[in-house]
């Protein structure tokens, strides 16, 4: 699971839950894999993202130096923080461990790469 | 729809003129369909313009730059072609026909053609050593070899005379079993018999497929192959093997429209992104086209919610650099086998930004609005999923998917052959899904339609706008 991802993901779904967003992430085995590096994706993803949610889940998983609490000004123009960003959004990869719920801490596992969101009939 | 194969004008194709001899006609095959989103794919990554028939696009391009077609993503099977007949006229008396078939080998620019194939398989030798004129009137016709294979439906199979009509054939039609073997004896003194062939065949293994369609025709397509493969083997002494082949001729007959290629693609171009197989995968070249339709822009995200082994992602991650894709199942092996495929592409060195979770696709766990595009290939109810389901799983997927694509910009392409369930439910949920162009596409066989939504600027089915006037739309007894 990419950091990407995780960005997206959310356990809104279940019944009594509000936000459910951003799930923390407790990895077990990570993995890093090459990915060219595109500075027009990377600066046009970048309103697309919740940075506060990045930087947290950057945190989970022990990146916590490549990235600033805040997203600065004039972010287009810093290559360095754009190839760092790059790495943390696309490169670094969950291989297992779990995803939490903030609100209910219902745990949702992470096996061979794949988060597993499918809830129980109880939880909908 | 693109015109039938008869439509086209050979003359408007320049690389059939011997005259154009740094020229070449490839004829790409396309799933029906799409073809021109190949044309397009043509068009932006090489600057030429193709003429479209059903299912094949004719390209006009220099030798040199054959090889930057097979590398286009959108087409299955490449053939270089050597000539092509608008009026072959066929004659009524069997032999006649195949005299003209065995001759036709001897019309066709090999030089030119041989020379492509080379190039493209690298063959380490001149094919073309010699060539013999052809000394015979036709070769020997074997309909009882031949024609094994004709099915009762056969449209030629009331043209065939009587002694011709295969055995396993004969008893249906009615006719009496004939004792073959005085007949065959008296037959082979009076057909003209083919020369020995004194030399050794040398040259590449080749083979000829013939496809043929038409009702008039008084000869099924393996003996049409026979004749114009006995003038080519007769021509170059080239081996014929029918498995085993390094060189296969097409000679394709569309009533009175004939054209001859070579084959360039021993593998079709789709083979190329799976490992893992499941029991509904799309041709990768399918996945592309369908991406294309889409038009990703930069820093779009796409959703595939009902993903399979992940074929649409994976190849969109492959050609679509420009975007993130996505893709989720709800079935365990599936998801599975997505991992898979994707980390023996990730072994071989490619490059892709893709991801794969296991999901609900009609309780989605991502946040509201952040996607852009949607291209999905949605369970067909026939091997996967049943029509009964389909009903209730287009209807909740497509709210849920209007519930995380980005409204007014957002757009999905859905590929399906429950048409029923699929213009049904676009009804229902019009307020978020505008509905936009729709396509038939012929994949294996079955008549599926691609079609195109765009989102509206309505979150939800209990949002209404303020102007809305269909206040039925708004109701919670909607939501199921």
């Amino acid at each position: 699971m990419k950091l990407m991802t995780h960005n997206m993901l959310t356990s809104k779904g279940m019944k009594n839950v509000k936000e459910g967003f951003p799930l923390k992430i407790q990895a077990e085995e990570m993995r890093n894999v090459d990915i060219d590096y595109d500075r027009d994706f990377i600066t046009r993803m970048i309103p697309k993202l919740d940075w506060k949610a990045l930087v947290f889940a950057a945190q989970c998983v022990g990146h916590k130096e490549d990235l600033p609490d805040t997203l600065p000004e004039g972010y287009e123009n810093d290559n360095e923080l754009l190839k760092r960003l790059h790495h943390v959004l696309l490169e670094v990869e969950v291989v297992s461990g779990c995803l939490e719920c903030p609100e209910t801490q219902r745990k949702f596992p992470i096996s061979n790469g794949i988060p597993n969101m499918l809830l129980n009939e109880d939880e909908v | 729809m693109a015109p039938k194969i008869t439509g086209i004008e050979p003359s408007s194709l320049k690389g059939l003129n011997p005259e154009n001899p740094e020229l070449c006609t490839l004829e790409a095959t396309v799933v029906t369909g799409l073809e021109d989103v190949a044309a397009e794919e043509c068009k932006e990554k090489l600057g030429i313009t193709c003429v479209q028939a059903r299912g094949r696009i004719f390209i006009d391009v220099n030798i040199a730059d054959v090889t930057k077609v097979l590398s286009l993503r959108s087409i299955d099977n490449v053939n270089v072609v050597l000539s092509m007949v608008k009026k072959f006229s066929f004659e009524d008396q069997r032999e006649r026909s195949f005299e003209k078939l065995y001759k036709f080998a001897e019309k066709q620019d090999w030089r030119k053609g041989m020379q492509v194939w080379k190039d493209v398989v690298s063959y380490p030798e001149e094919p073309i050593k010699k060539v013999v004129p052809l000394k015979n009137e036709y070769c020997c016709p074997r309909p009882d070899v031949d024609l094994k294979k004709m099915k009762l439906l056969s449209p030629v199979l009331k043209n065939l005379p009587e002694n011709v009509v295969p055995e396993h054939l004969r008893n249906d039609k009615g006719l009496s079993v004939v004792d073959d073997s005085s007949k065959q004896k008296e037959k082979s003194e009076e057909l003209p018999s083919t020369a020995p062939t004194e030399a050794v065949a040398s040259g590449p293994k080749f083979r000829v497929s013939c496809s043929r369609t038409g009702s008039n025709h008084k000869f099924g397509s393996p003996e049409a192959a026979r004749q114009f493969g006995a003038g080519v083997n007769e021509m170059f002494m080239w081996p014929v093997d029918l498995t085993n082949f390094d060189l296969e001729i097409l000679l394709c007959i569309d009533t009175e429209f004939v054209y001859v290629a070579v084959s360039l693609t021993r593998e079709p171009l789709f083979k190329r992104n799976l490992t893992n197989f499941g029991r509904t995968n799309l041709r990768s070249t399918v996945c592309h086209n369908m991406v294309r339709l889409a038009t990703p822009q930069l820093g779009e995200v796409v959703l595939d919610p009902m993903c399979g082994g992940a074929t649409i992602p994976m190849e969109g991650s492959l050609t679509h650099r420009q975007a993130f894709h996505l893709g989720g199942d709800n079935y365990g092996q599936a998801v599975k086998r997505s991992r898979e495929n994707i980390n023996n592409l990730l072994k071989k060195g490619k490059s892709m930004a893709v991801d794969v979770a296991w999901w609900d696709a009609t309780k989605l766990p991502l946040r509201n609005q952040c996607v852009d595009v949607v291209v999905s290939d949605l369970p067909f109810g026939k091997r996967s999923g049943s029509v009964a389901d389909n009903r209730i799983l287009y209807y909740r997927s497509l709210v849920e998917l209007a519930r995380v694509t980005k409204m007014k910009t957002g757009r999905a392409v859905l590929l399906t052959y429950d048409k029923r369930s699929m213009i049904k439910n676009i009804k229902r949920v019009h307020t978020l899904w505008k509905s936009g162009a729709s396509r038939t596409v012929n994949i294996g066989g079955l008549p599926a339609v691609i079609y195109t939504l765009y989102r509206t600027s309505q979150l939800s089915l209990s949002d209404c706008n303020e102007d809305s006037k269909v206040s039925e739309t708004c109701t919670d007894h909607d939501l199921v």
